[in-house]
């Protein structure tokens, strides 16, 4: 039983955070396409 | 003559840009072509399409209306 | 920390090199116009950073990408540039490089592509180079990484050497530029003489950077007098003009004491290829033919035998080995079907698909490298100009069928800004990658026989349809001014095998991680709500929110074909993720495996209500990360509300049209 709830914790709580990420990183558009995200400091908005 | 009422494969020599859009010219001129450069006209696209240019080893398209605004001189 | 930027013409190995000397991975091209933003690096021995900018032939900028380099250099503090320069084009090249050189930075030439010059008979003699321009030249081969060893050393003992260089233009206009240079403020964060002449040639970012100072009226009307005492002393058009032809006179004398070139050209590969492709009348057929055979490829050839493979250990033995595994840590039934009904068949739908979809990153890849975008340009060009866009406009539409945000991305090198937004809203029209597991599913139950012709003539009706309403918007609410065309013809280049296989990897790789993390997310949640209902748990599907949320759309969306709860709930899911449809078809149908999905559909859809389907899918919203970027992209809320409102208003009646004439002709 105790296993049952950790495997139901497991899944939902890591498909809820993906959905989450998900939606967060498609509002940010281009950046999230770009594969130099994690380096990148300017974060794509130099330019208006 | 205009550039475009070149032949394909016939080389000539730009005389006079001034009638060209600005915009054009300022993109021929960063392509370092101006008054005085060789260009060899390549191949033209059916329909009044845009025709290819060699300039001492590039190729380039612009637009055969374009083309018809550029004076050149053909040489032999 | 140093902050080096890297800058160049268009298309001359940028990318490649700063991929070399960051040891991160950029996307690479054969096509001017694949960088649009500036990327940041670390440089491989952490000594600074590299900042990788759009490529531009001229400090003054023309279109948007350009304007990204000229706001770099006005705003932004940085420690040195390199400056790449290809030797084959060394004239034009070396125009950037004067402006580079006046603003007065240390500076490294990297001399690119000298094997291309020595098969045109152009030989560089770097030191005499060096010695002219007052810099380090270095010969790279940007592709395979040689040179940037010299260049990552020099980049630690030159960053103290400012350089001195300096052209005359004259007596008359040096005054003015002095002028100038005394009415700027003292505290200028940029070069003053660069910025009078910059200001003299009519840059329009420096011009808008000097606007807010005060006494911009009197500098602007120097700059008015110069201009026009220039047309009459001197007989030159415009100032720009006087300014131009100096510097070239100037490169001519440097190439003329350090370049020799020999006059013997052969006829080179480029030429004979460009004779077949931009051939006047079999230049769009082969540019289709091409097209067609990459679906083919994709498709019937290659992708769906790998993909049946793929699609049979998902169900066969994954299923067997978790089904056993589940049982043997006696999980509960809710358990069992959240992995088994939710997890593997939301997941595990859009696995199937991957090689496929890599097989068209593939040939896309294949495309960019070798040269041909250019020349589809070219061949578009027509076409294009009668819908009121130009050639150029069709690169981010080919892009686009990767993936739709790269492709409004690299809108950014169309110069006009109605052409610009009249690509940015268009692109989504383009069939993105994400949308093709949809038509691999149906392709697979209701056109087994003709699956890549049906697919291409989807993605051809995409093109159709953005070519149809390019012209009905520029008729009606984005009337047109003139228009421009002026595109580079880059050399054909064999596209190598790791470069190749890496920007596959790189854009398709983003597709694993999406099934990994997004649609595991969505599988989970949709199949949740299709367990679910008012009645409580474990309800039968027909009673559960998924189906009471898909019953609002099912009448609006049956004249289409398809008014299943069904189909317009995994229609609503599709917007995070076009291929969430399918995972919520495998879901909402409980099968485990793609095949006896297609089995079932075949019983809710006919083959004319799953084409109009397909259509609908094809058009009806971009996902919500396009429409992020157009927001962006397009800078204007209300061009992004209009470009998800008109493609559902276009999806519909297409689909509609599409499934009511396929009716009355008995279908």
């Amino acid at each position: 039983m105790l296993l049952n709830i950790l495997f139901a914790l497991l899944i939902f709580g890591y498909a809820g955070w993906a959905i989450f990420r998900h939606v967060k990183k498609s509002k940010q558009g281009k950046c999230a396409a770009c594969s130099l995200a994690k380096n990148c400091e300017t974060k794509c908005d130099s330019i208006s | 003559m205009l550039l475009s009422e070149l032949c394909k494969g016939e080389k000539a020599k730009i005389v006079d840009l001034s009638s060209l859009s600005e915009t054009v010219k300022r993109r021929l001129l960063d392509l370092g072509i101006c008054e005085g450069s060789q260009v060899c006209l390549q191949c033209k696209m059916p329909f009044k399409g845009p025709c290819m240019l060699e300039n001492s080893g590039q190729s380039l398209g612009i637009r055969l209306q374009d083309a018809s605004f550029i004076r050149v001189e053909k040489s032999c | 920390m140093l902050n080096i930027a890297l800058i160049g013409n268009p298309n001359t190995g940028k990318t490649s090199l700063f991929n070399n000397l960051t040891g991160t991975y950029q996307y690479v091209g054969n096509w001017s116009g694949v960088t649009v933003e500036k990327k940041v690096g670390v440089i491989k021995n952490k000594k600074g950073n590299l900042i990788d900018l759009p490529g531009v032939y001229s400090l003054s900028p023309l279109s948007k990408d350009e304007a990204v380099v000229s706001h770099f250099f006005v705003t932004e503090q940085f420690d040195g540039i390199i400056n790449i320069v290809d030797a084959s084009q060394i004239e034009r090249n070396l125009l950037l490089t004067m402006q580079l050189l006046e603003f007065g930075k240390p500076l490294i030439i990297g001399l690119n592509m000298t094997d291309v010059a020595k098969r045109r008979g152009i030989t560089i003699d770097e030191t005499i180079l060096s010695k002219l321009l007052q810099v380090p030249v270095v010969p790279v081969i940007a592709r395979s990484g040689k040179g940037t060893g010299t260049i990552n050393d020099l980049l630690e003992t030159n960053h103290q050497t400012e350089s001195s260089f300096k052209i005359d233009y004259g007596q008359l206009v040096e005054d003015r530029i002095k002028k100038i240079i005394s009415m700027l403020p003292s505290e200028l964060s940029i070069p003053k003489r660069w910025t009078a002449i910059q200001l003299l040639e009519g840059n329009a970012e420096v011009t808008k950077f000097i606007a807010s100072f005060e006494n911009a009226n009197q500098i602007n009307q120097i700059i008015q007098e110069t201009n026009e005492y220039v047309k009459r002393e001197l007989g030159v058009p415009t100032l720009a003009r006087w300014i131009y032809s100096v510097r070239k006179e100037f490169i001519d004398q440097v190439i003329a004491k350090s370049v020799v070139s020999q006059q013997d050209q052969d006829k080179s590969l480029t030429e004979k290829i460009d004779r077949v492709v931009t051939h006047p009348l079999l230049g769009i057929p082969i540019f289709l033919v091409t097209m067609f055979l990459m679906f083919k490829l994709t498709f019937d050839w290659l992708g769906l035998p790998l993909s049946d493979m793929l699609d049979g250990f998902l169900s066969g033995s994954l299923t067997n080995w978790l089904t056993s595994g589940l049982n043997a840590l006696q999980a509960s039934d809710f358990i069992k079907a959240v992995v088994l009904d939710g997890i593997v068949a939301g997941v595990g739908g859009v696995l199937v698909f991957v090689p496929q979809i890599f097989i068209l990153f593939l040939l896309i890849s294949f495309l960019e490298d070798s040269g041909y975008m250019s020349r589809a340009a070219l061949v578009m060009d027509r076409t294009m100009e009668m819908v009121g866009l130009n050639g150029k406009a069709f690169i981010p539409m080919i892009i686009g069928f990767g993936c739709n945000v790269p492709g409004v991305m690299a809108a950014r090198t169309i110069e006009q800004p109605r052409e610009r937004l009249l690509t940015i809203l268009l692109t989504p029209l383009m069939s993105c990658s994400a949308r093709l597991p949809v038509y691999a599913l149906f392709v697979g139950a209701f056109f087994a026989k003709y699956q890549a012709l049906v697919v291409f003539s989807l993605y051809v009706l995409g093109i159709v349809v953005a070519l149809t309403l390019a012209k009905i918007f520029s008729m009606t609410i984005l009337k047109g001014e003139f228009s421009m065309f002026v595109v580079e013809l880059p050399p054909y280049r064999m596209p190598q095998g790791k470069a190749l296989f890496r920007s596959t990897w790189d854009k398709g790789k983003g597709f694993i991680k999406k099934a990994g993390t997004f649609i595991f997310g969505g599988s989970v949640m949709i199949w949740l709500m299709s367990y679910a209902g008012p009645g409580g748990f474990d309800v039968k599907m027909d009673d559960s929110f998924l189906a009471m949320i898909g019953g609002v759309l099912a009448p609006i969306l049956a004249p289409l074909g398809f008014g299943s709860w069904q189909a317009g709930a995994s229609l609503i899911t599709g917007f995070l993720a076009k291929e969430v449809v399918v995972s919520a078809m495998n879901i909402i149908y409980h099968v485990p495996n793609a095949d006896s999905l297609q089995g079932l559909l075949s019983n809710e859809f006919s083959p004319l209500s799953a084409f109009s389907f397909m259509v609908f899918v094809l058009l009806y919203v971009p996902c919500l990360a396009t429409v992020a970027t157009i927001r962006k992209e397009a800078g204007s809320a209300k061009w992004t509300y209009f470009s998800v409102g008109y493609a559902l208003v276009i999806a519909y009646l297409l689909s509609l049209v599409i499934y009511q004439v396929g009716r009355l002709l008995g279908y």
